[in-house]
């Protein structure tokens, strides 16, 4: 299975580094996203899955997060180059194209960059000589990617909300958690169901945001410079179904542990004799798999803080921007992969109302 | 002051001239008798500095080299020292043969003259020599075609001497018990109320290698006999190091003391095992002593015997438990207990069926290394819980495994899900897998790993006893299969007692689905019921197309009251001796 594959109608990307992670999650190497050195049984997935689906002849492969490689790639890349694939490496260090030997191409277009990389275990970002865009073919009429273009917003985020509208529950009731009224309800096991691979690609960007976010914002810093095993790494408290799937895979991901809180109701009877799964000051992040108005997370958050634990934020596949972002608190935020704005809540059937008469409509423009 | 079992093994008393055979080299007892007694003399001044009440003696097996007379007369010597030492009376002593024992010399002088000889008379004339031991310590002959062949009766403790030779030839062998006698041999020992533990020379496990000293297929049908008898502990020799583990697939635990007089590595040991017996409960407490050379001016020729640690060591269990508070009932004395009930909405599965189930057909899962890690951590975050435990008003336990817990820890999650996979594997279980279903949240987090490696599509469903805490969608597969395209589905769940849980989800509430459902493969982490684990244990009446397997065996204490009466009846639940928690919303399923 490939989870990364995402096509546009001029080519077909692939991100080599999720790719990487999943190729060592099934083989039961626990090393999640900290693991950076590409090796053979990727690209053998990669090249398995393209003998089958070769219409679109033009490859980009994202290097991005990848910083070594097993010796002797340079072949996987050099029998799809036979096969006129068109390819195009983004966010590849010097040193990578000196060690895949593909630094005698010669193409205008490759343009030599800084580029970010991270170390390996604190996700600190660097810069390191490199290209944002290296062709392996030298005819510059043959470029078919603009760098501007934003894969994620452009490509991803469309994937995304296509799947989310086949998770999409007409429901008719009040909010079950909530006053207000929901037009639908969206079924995230869905996309599990009927596209794992896509699902495990998100939870995959979760858990790379979720690094990137514990050294950019002001979320507590819980990575430092020395080896990953010695931090004091957060829990992830699932508290549905669904989130105890994406926690399940995230703990890989991440090396952190786990807590499951939807029995802490009932359970507390037996901790409370026994020893509490909650500790004191420890830090915790509630994980959804869709935010909507975040009472859950509420409810979540207030146990954890009344066991003495400390709440770090909520992270979720979705979330709803129910008031716009510059209105929320940076503590408050979800921290999600997927927005449902104003953009995309018409298009996603997606409404939330009350039985008050909404502002008028002059008026919220002049406030 | 409790009593305590001393275990030795593998003495190997040897002769070191090798004009007869082999010598053992590394070993402290040889013909020489005054270097013998200085060795045993060390020995039984270390126990003789243990508080304790009464002493008992048991030596499994090899305790000469090569079975010469002149071994078993030094052997004599030896263990005279011993029971006048420490005061012990020949009922007091089990003496079991290992393979060492067997004089294969005299089999061939047998084989010469007779070739027709039987195995009867094999088996007799094999032991000519060690019964020269036996009959001077225990003053009866011993016999040679009974494979119990003497008993240690302690309070409710019974230890079995058992004979695991008899397929030991003059070419050697492994260990081996006809499955047939020893289980009529159980059959006919067994009293209620005693607890049994078989002492037998060779290991059925490997500290080593993987597959122990035993016959392969002789151990399999072996773990269903000891399993079906109750027996918990298995004292075993032969491996040379002290060790204890479970037997592959069970709670059977197994301990070896090492052996006794080596002078090199591995290191001399013995155990000890203290008697801790109060009224709620029964368990043997492991203790373990090696040879420590630490060249001390006080210290003897051989070193001092220095107690290990087990918090230091991996490879062994601190306690064997027979009862705990848990599962000794905590209930007014009847007579009788009353039948165990079942749900009454309805039928319980089928017993195990001849058809379905062949003797000869034995699939369970088997790696010790994932079996013994998932059980450590159940032992090491004391997640056996007891309590009065409800997922239904007719679903009632006095203990519960708190599964959620066991997945905290990321590494125990991971190893879990490998686990899982390793399961799969084993059984070639995605060969035709059409669908794989999580049932709950920890079914869905153990399955999350296989959902991604095997290419059939994945789903997950609450349990049924919490259905009510969800959404109607939620309740509902997303798969539709009613042109039959999902005929082999696999269910991966965390535990399962009588299956009542998957009876519903199958028969209630995803009928449509599972009506065009060939098979139906459930896996499980723990198998918590009566029955002894195999794969078809869930077939009969109401299913023929179930498969199961499970991690591990781990039976809990049924409620033992009806529906009707628990609440007054059940006094755990009444006078709230312990825990009494519900999985599931009363008000809501009321409702």
């Amino acid at each position: 299975m490939i989870i990364s594959k995402l096509e546009h109608p001029d080519f077909i990307y692939y991100d080599l580094h999720s790719e990487e992670v999943y190729s060592n999650y099934i083989n039961q190497t626990n090393e999640g996203i900290y693991a950076d050195r590409l090796h053979s049984i990727t690209l053998e997935r990669i090249k398995d899955q393209l003998s089958l689906d070769d219409n679109t002849k033009n490859l980009i492969f994202d290097f991005k997060n990848i910083s070594d490689t097993q010796p002797n790639l340079h072949s996987y890349f050099g029998d799809l180059k036979n096969n006129r694939f068109k390819i195009l490496f983004l966010n590849i260090t010097k040193d990578l194209i000196k060690q895949l030997e593909f630094n005698s191409i010669r193409n205008e277009k490759n343009i030599e960059d800084n580029i970010q990389v991270f170390d390996t275990y604190t996700r600190i970002p660097k810069e390191e000589e490199g290209y944002k865009c290296f062709y392996l073919f030298e005819n510059e009429s043959e470029v078919f990617f603009n760098d501007d273009f934003n894969i994620f917003d452009e490509i991803f985020n469309k994937k995304f909300k296509e799947e989310l509208k086949k998770c999409r529950e007409d429901y008719t009731e009040p909010h079950s958690s909530s006053f207000v009224y929901l037009s639908s309800y969206f079924n995230i096991r869905k996309l599990v169901s009927h596209n794992k691979g896509f699902a495990f690609y998100s939870i995959y960007k979760l858990a790379i945001r979720i690094i990137y976010e514990s050294r950019q914002s002001a979320w507590k810093t819980f990575l430092s410079n020395c080896n990953i095993e010695e931090f004091n790494k957060p829990t992830l408290v699932c508290q549905s179904l669904t989130s105890s799937y994406i926690v399940s895979i995230l703990a890989n991901m991440l090396n952190f542990d786990v807590l499951i809180l939807d029995k802490i109701g009932p359970i507390n009877k037996i901790y409370n004799t026994l020893n509490k799964n909650i500790i004191e000051d420890k830090d915790y992040i509630i994980v959804s798999d869709l935010v909507c108005l975040g009472t859950e997370i509420k409810i979540a958050k207030n146990i954890i803080q009344f066991l003495g634990g400390n709440y770090l934020g909520n992270v979720s596949l979705i979330k709803t921007e129910t008031l716009d972002s510059k209105d929320i608190f940076k503590e408050n935020a979800t921290l999600a992969v997927f927005s449902i704005d104003n953009a995309n809540n018409k298009e996603l059937e997606f409404y939330i109302s009350t039985n008050l008469e909404p502002k008028p409509i002059e008026e919220s423009t002049t406030t | 002051m409790n009593d305590i079992i001393i275990h030795i093994s593998d003495l190997h008393i040897s002769d070191q001239s090798g004009k007869l055979g082999n010598a053992f080299k590394t070993t402290y007892l040889t013909l020489d008798d005054e270097k013998n007694y200085n060795y045993i003399k060390e020995f039984t001044s270390a126990l003789e500095k243990i508080k304790c009440n009464n002493k008992y003696l048991i030596i499994t097996g090899d305790i000469t080299n090569i079975a010469e007379k002149n071994e078993f007369e030094k052997a004599v010597n030896i263990l005279k020292i011993i029971i006048d030492d420490l005061s012990l009376s020949k009922e007091n002593i089990l003496l079991i043969p290992g393979d060492h024992d067997v004089h294969r010399d005299s089999i061939k002088e047998l084989l010469r003259d007779n070739p027709d000889s039987t195995s009867i008379e094999v088996n007799k004339i094999k032991f000519n020599n060690f019964n020269l031991l036996y009959k001077e310590i225990k003053g009866v002959d011993f016999d040679a075609n009974k494979i119990i062949f003497d008993k240690l009766v302690i309070d409710e403790l019974v230890f079995l001497g058992v004979n695991s030779n008899m397929k030991i030839d003059h070419h050697g062998g492994v260990g081996y018990l006809d499955t047939k006698s020893i289980e009529n041999e159980l059959k006919s020992i067994r009293e209620e109320g005693k607890e049994y533990v078989l002492c037998l020379h060779h290991n059925l496990e490997g500290e080593f290698e993987d597959k122990g000293q035993w016959d392969e297929v002789n151990k399999k049908n072996l773990k269903r006999i000891f399993e079906g008898n109750n027996i918990k502990l298995i004292l075993n020799g032969n491996e040379h190091t002290p060790n204890s583990k479970l037997l592959a697939g069970s709670v059977i635990n197994l301990s070896d003391s090492g052996v006794f007089a080596s002078k090199n590595e591995p290191t001399a040991s013995f155990k000890y095992y203290e008697i801790v017996k109060n009224e709620n409960e029964l368990l043997l407490k492991n203790n373990i002593k090696q040879i420590r050379i630490i060249n001390g001016k006080s210290e003897s020729n051989f070193g001092s015997w220095i107690t290990i640690n087990l918090d230091e060591i991996k490879t062994e269990i601190k306690e064997f438990i027979f009862k705990t508070k848990t599962n000794l009932p905590v209930l007014p004395i009847q007579e009788e207990l009353p039948e165990l009930e079942v749900d009454d909405e309805l039928p319980e599965l089928g017993v195990n069926d001849e058809d379905n189930n062949p003797v000869d057909e034995i699939k369970i899962y088997e790696n010790k290394d994932f079996q013994q890690k998932i059980y450590s951590i159940i032992k090491d975050k004391s997640l056996f819980q007891q309590g009065h435990f409800h997922w239904s008003e007719s679903s009632r336990a006095h203990n519960w495994i708190n599964v959620s817990r066991m997945l905290e820890d990321n590494k125990d999650l991971q190893m879990i899900n490998d686990t899982i996979i390793d399961l799969i594997e084993q059984f070639d279980l995605d060969r035709d897998t059409n669908l794989m279903i999580g049932l709950g949240y920890e079914g869905n987090m153990i399955a999350s790993k296989a959902s991604m490696k095997y290419n059939f599509p994945y789903t997950y469903f609450p349990y049924s006893y919490r259905s009510k805490d969800h959404l109607d969608f939620e309740n509902k597969l997303d798969f539709d299969n009613s042109e039959g395209q999902y005929k082999n589905v696999i269910i991966v769940t965390d535990v399962v007692n009588g299956a009542n849980t998957i009876k519903k989800f199958i028969l209630e509430r995803e009928t449509t689905f599972f009506k065009n459902v060939e098979k139906i493969i459930l896996i499980s982490l723990f198998y918590t019921g009566d029955k002894v684990l195999n794969y078809k244990i869930l077939n009969g009446e109401t299913f023929k197309n179930i498969e199961f397997y499970s991690v591990k065996h781990l039976k809990v204490e049924k409620c033992p009251y009806k529906d009707y009466n628990y609440r007054d009846e059940c006094i755990i639940l009444k006078d709230k001796l312990n825990c009494v928690h519900k999985f599931y919303n009363e008000k809501l399923v009321s409702k």
